[in-house]
């Protein structure tokens, strides 16, 4: 029983971390990161990781639900202004423009794929070599 | 202008003007074209690169390619002919500028390299915005005219080669020909015109010049001989010029100072009467400086209200004719201080011409003090004159040359000559009399300050002689300069001579009556002094009755002579005062006796003739009366040996009065016609033997006089030597009363004095033995006290019937005694003064004082006893 209700409630802590979404990067070299500065990458404000490579930003499309999640966990804002924002650094030549892919899953494989790349999944698992650990 | 009026100028200014023309052209108008045309071209492209632009944001916002953005940016912004760009999307205020941090004021302005168009991608709008850079086509044109610009430059440099050699070929023997003229003009001419020019024309000009330059040296080498002898004229004229400018100064510096220094004011004014020159006296005397008067109309500062008027008309009359009433004269007007007052001054004004300027001088001086001390000069001048023409006396003022400056009223009537006759002139200019010589001498004298006599003159004044005592003395006016003046003066000693002779006369007959009056007092005493001694020698009983008769009768002359001089020196001194009181006149006639100077003279008879005058009581001084008429009585029967003396009076009454005259008549030796008035005076007797041989002092006739003027009445005298006279007067009394004829009246009352008791109080001892050897007789019961205290102790009520009382006693006098006795006793008995102070006045003045009689020393027995015999009647009616 205490095995069982032990189950139990992992399961109910992994639903619920199930919720939140993961950030998933490829060679940023360094292992920890805030909160901060992993939204100053996805604001186009930090370009470069600590490995010299350049920071490329992998969001979804614009027209589906994970770049809404993504404009509000990064922006705290609705997709739509999240990408006037982006118009308006790739505009002014301040950054280079983020990567748009269909899904998460091509959020996932395309940061797997290109060091520098970072994604943020809020449905599709990502494994853990990738994953950042937030503080 | 000049500069392109010259030969280069004219060969070389067309070419120049046709080149400019190109070069501008070229240079300015193409370059102009193709920047325009840049222009165009240059907002074209922009368009299209807006255009592109804003389709790559719609694509990117759409499909989220954003990666064109840059890419194609990349592509555009290398190009120069973009300057920036800027993107806004709609909804938002935000502009987006690349570069970013560009104001929204440069994407807002109208400007036509600014193009803007619009995007739409998915859900965003927006517009592109593109500024093309003003730079670039400016750049482009540059880039395509630099071959034109080179050829420009090209043809720029060869006009300007051109030039310098038309310079140098054809302008500069030209300009060398100038600085020859040139070096002409400022007089080189030393050295000689270079005449080896290539160039013909020139040649001939330097040819000319030198002929020129000769002949100006010629000229010049002849002026500076002239010159030098003009330069030695103008240094001597230049000298002179110099030594008058400095007497000019000097004498402008001169007439300032003197000016300033003058003592009266002086005010310079031009012909509009303003004021341009104003000294230090005029700030004194008109208040205002001369900074405030400088610049000022003399109307407005000095001249008062009342004379504006006149000076504005007289200004203009003089600048019609050049004349002026008030010109070159010395006039006496009114003037106005800075505070208002009014003042006489003098003021003198002349006019002078100044570089065709009419300049006033005016000359002012403050006369109000001087005015004032002119007015007390003439008030003290016509005072002194009023006062030496109202002096009674000649009196005149002479000069050095003995001329009248002055002469009184009084001199002018007695000289006999109008004072304009006698002013200015000499005394022998005037006078022809024998006088003239010795005046003008004594004069002479005087006025050299000698002492000089006086002279008595006689001068006929109205027809009548007056003798004047002329007298002389000199005088100075002036301290620092003395004027000397000769005083003339003469005294009218007419009278004072006729009062001297009259006073001499007086004192002649004073000494006479004083010689007179010293025998007539002397007789008698000398017979009363020897004859007291005769009696006193015994064995002379039997004539002791005819010693007796003669010392009474010596003593009553004393008496007489005693009261005939009291009585004068009264009437002299004007105290000798009537008393009138009732008096009846048959009484008073009857008690007018014969007085026969010493023994009765029985060869003259005494008759009396009284006619009117029965009954009558009248209002008159029966005491100063009877000293009339025995006066004139015992005169009669003093100069009458034989023969009679009459009185013969006369009355008539009408309206209550009687008119009475009285004449005493006698047969005498009679007076001299010459002499009736004479003997009227007093100490006049109608001469000398008269004293000696009749006795008298003369006072008798004078008192005589004096009383009836009293009585305004007179005494009048006929005479005739030897046969006799007749003194007369008449006198108008008021008549109080009529007695019928046959009534006699009652004597006053009488009544024995034996037992009377009387206190007589007197401190000399021999009055008190004549008071008892008077008494002795009626027998008396006689108290004598020596003192006022001791008739005091002596009195008592009822004592005495009578108290005879002397005034004058050491100590307690009679009055005081008198008050004390009234004051100290209840009842006393009837008081009589007895003294010898016994004139009316004094009787009045002791009936004041409480006496109620008075008794007048000396008295004889008869009046004694007649006196007690009343008081004894009057003691036996009180009881």
């Amino acid at each position: 029983m205490r095995t069982i209700l032990l189950t139990f409630a992992l399961l109910w802590a992994q639903g619920s971390f199930a919720q939140d979404p993961v950030v998933v990067a490829n060679g940023t070299g360094q292992t920890n990161w805030t909160d901060g500065q992993i939204m100053a990458v996805f604001n186009g404000e930090r370009t470069i990781w600590p490995s010299g490579l350049p920071a490329v930003v992998v969001l979804p499309a614009s027209e589906s639900d994970s770049f809404e999640k993504t404009a509000v966990w990064c922006f705290d804002t609705d997709g739509f202004e999240y990408q006037k924002h982006w118009l308006s650094l790739v505009f002014q030549g301040r950054t280079a423009p983020p990567v748009f892919v269909d899904s998460e899953q091509d959020v996932l494989e395309y940061v797997k794929e290109h060091p520098g790349a970072i994604g943020l999944l809020h449905v599709v698992e990502a494994p853990s070599n990738i994953r950042l650990r937030l503080k | 202008m000049s500069r392109f009026n010259t030969l280069v100028g004219r060969v070389w200014g067309p070419f120049l003007l046709l080149s400019l023309a190109f070069m501008t052209l070229i240079g300015v108008y193409v370059p102009k074209q193709q920047r325009t045309a840049l222009l165009e071209f240059q907002r074209q492209e922009l368009t299209v690169m807006a255009n592109t632009i804003a389709r790559t944001m719609a694509i990117a916002a759409e499909r989220d390619q954003l990666l064109d953005i840059p890419r194609y940016f990349s592509g555009i912004q290398d190009q120069s002919s973009i300057a920036y760009s800027a993107l806004q999307f709609d909804g938002d205020t935000t502009l987006i500028t690349s570069p970013p941090g560009m104001k929204r004021t440069l994407f807002e302005q109208d400007d036509p390299l600014l193009v803007q168009v619009p995007f739409r991608g998915g859900r965003i709008k927006g517009t592109v915005y593109v500024k093309g850079s003003g730079s670039y086509s400016a750049a482009q044109a540059s880039e395509l005219n630099l071959p034109l610009q080179i050829a420009l430059a090209l043809i720029a440099l060869t006009v300007a080669g051109l030039y310098f050699f038309l310079l140098a070929s054809a302008s500069r023997p030209l300009v060398a020909l100038r600085k020859t003229a040139e070096t002409l003009r400022r007089g080189q001419l030393d050295q000689p015109v270079d005449t080896q020019s290539q160039i013909a024309e020139v040649r001939a000009l330097n040819l000319a010049l030198e002929r020129l330059r000769s002949g100006l040296k010629e000229q010049r080498e002849t002026n500076e001989l002239l010159t030098q002898g003009m330069e030695v004229e103008i240094r001597r004229q230049t000298k002179d010029l110099r030594k008058t400018l400095d007497e000019l100064k000097d004498s402008r510096n001169l007439f300032g100072s003197v000016i300033e220094s003058a003592l009266d004011a002086v005010i310079l004014a031009d012909g509009k009467s303003r004021i341009i020159e104003w000294n230090r006296k005029a700030e004194i005397i008109f208040g205002w400086t001369r900074e405030e008067a400088i610049g000022k109309l003399l109307s407005d500062l000095i001249i008062p209200h009342q004379h504006r008027e006149g000076h504005l008309s007289g200004m203009d009359k003089y600048h019609a004719t050049g004349h002026g009433p008030v010109l070159n004269n010395t006039i006496e007007i009114q003037a106005l201080r800075r505070n208002g007052e009014l003042f006489d001054i003098e003021l003198y004004i002349t006019d002078v011409k100044v570089d065709n300027e009419i300049i006033f001088s005016s000359f002012i001086r403050d006369i109000t003090e001087s005015k004032k001390m002119q007015v007390d000069l003439d008030q003290e001048r016509t005072l002194s004159a009023s006062l030496l023409n109202g002096l009674p006396l000649m009196c005149s003022l002479k000069n050095e040359d003995l001329e009248f400056t002055f002469i009184n009223d009084m001199a002018c009537k007695v000289l006999g000559r109008e004072r304009k006759e006698l002013l200015g002139k000499q005394e022998k200019e005037v006078f022809e009399e024998d006088w003239v010589e010795d005046s003008i001498a004594l004069d002479r004298a005087g006025y050299e300050g000698k002492e000089v006599p006086v002279r008595e003159r006689v001068f006929m004044v109205d027809g009548r002689e007056e003798k004047y005592v002329i007298g002389r003395y000199q005088f100075s006016i002036g301290e620092t300069k003395p004027i000397r003046y000769l005083l003339t003066y003469g005294f009218n000693v007419t009278q004072l001579k006729q009062v001297q002779a009259e006073l001499e006369q007086a004192l002649k007959a004073k000494d006479e009556f004083l010689a007179t009056v010293s025998h007539e007092i002397r007789t008698p005493l000398h017979s009363i002094i020897v004859l007291a001694n005769l009696l006193n020698e015994g064995d002379r009983e039997s004539e002791t009755e005819q010693f007796a008769e003669n010392i009474h009768t010596s003593s009553q002359h004393l008496l007489e002579l005693v009261n005939d001089i009291l009585d004068f020196s009264k009437a002299e001194a004007g105290q000798l005062k009537l008393n009138p009181e009732p008096m009846k006149l048959d009484a008073f006639i009857d008690n007018l006796n014969r007085i026969d100077s010493g023994k009765r003279n029985s060869d003259v008879a005494f008759q009396k003739h009284v006619e009117g005058c029965e009954g009558l009581e009248v209002m008159g001084d029966s005491t100063r009366l009877s000293q009339v008429l025995n006066n004139l009585i015992s005169n009669a029967f003093k100069f009458t040996k034989t023969g009679e003396v009459t009185l013969s009076v006369a009355c008539e009454v009408e309206n209550g009065m009687a008119t009475t005259t009285w004449r005493v008549r006698d047969t005498g030796i009679g007076i001299a016609a010459e002499d009736i008035d004479l003997i009227k005076e007093a100490f006049q007797q109608a001469h000398s033997g008269i004293s000696r041989q009749f006795g008298g002092t003369g006072l008798g006739l004078g008192i005589v006089v004096r009383i009836l003027n009293l009585m305004d009445s007179d005494l009048t005298i006929e005479s005739r030597l030897g046969e006799g006279s007749e003194f007369s007067f008449t006198l108008t009394l008021p008549v109080i009363g009529l007695i019928p004829s046959n009534v006699t009246e009652k004597p006053i009352g009488e009544a024995a004095t034996a037992g009377l008791r009387m206190l007589y109080v007197e401190d000399m001892l021999p009055n008190q033995m004549v008071m008892k050897a008077m008494c002795k007789p009626w027998a008396l019961e006689l108290t004598i006290v020596d003192s006022g205290q001791k008739a005091i102790d002596t009195v008592d009520s009822g004592t005495f019937d009578l108290i005879l009382m002397d005034i004058q006693m050491p100590g307690m006098d009679g009055i005081e005694t008198l008050q004390r006795m009234r004051a100290q006793i209840e009842t006393l008995p009837p008081v009589h003064a007895f003294t010898a102070h016994g004139g009316n006045d004094d009787k009045d003045k002791y009936r004041q004082l409480g006496f109620d009689g008075v008794l007048t020393k000396p008295i004889t027995p008869a009046q004694l006893e007649q006196f007690l015999k009343a008081q004894a009647h009057e003691q036996q009616n009180r009881r």
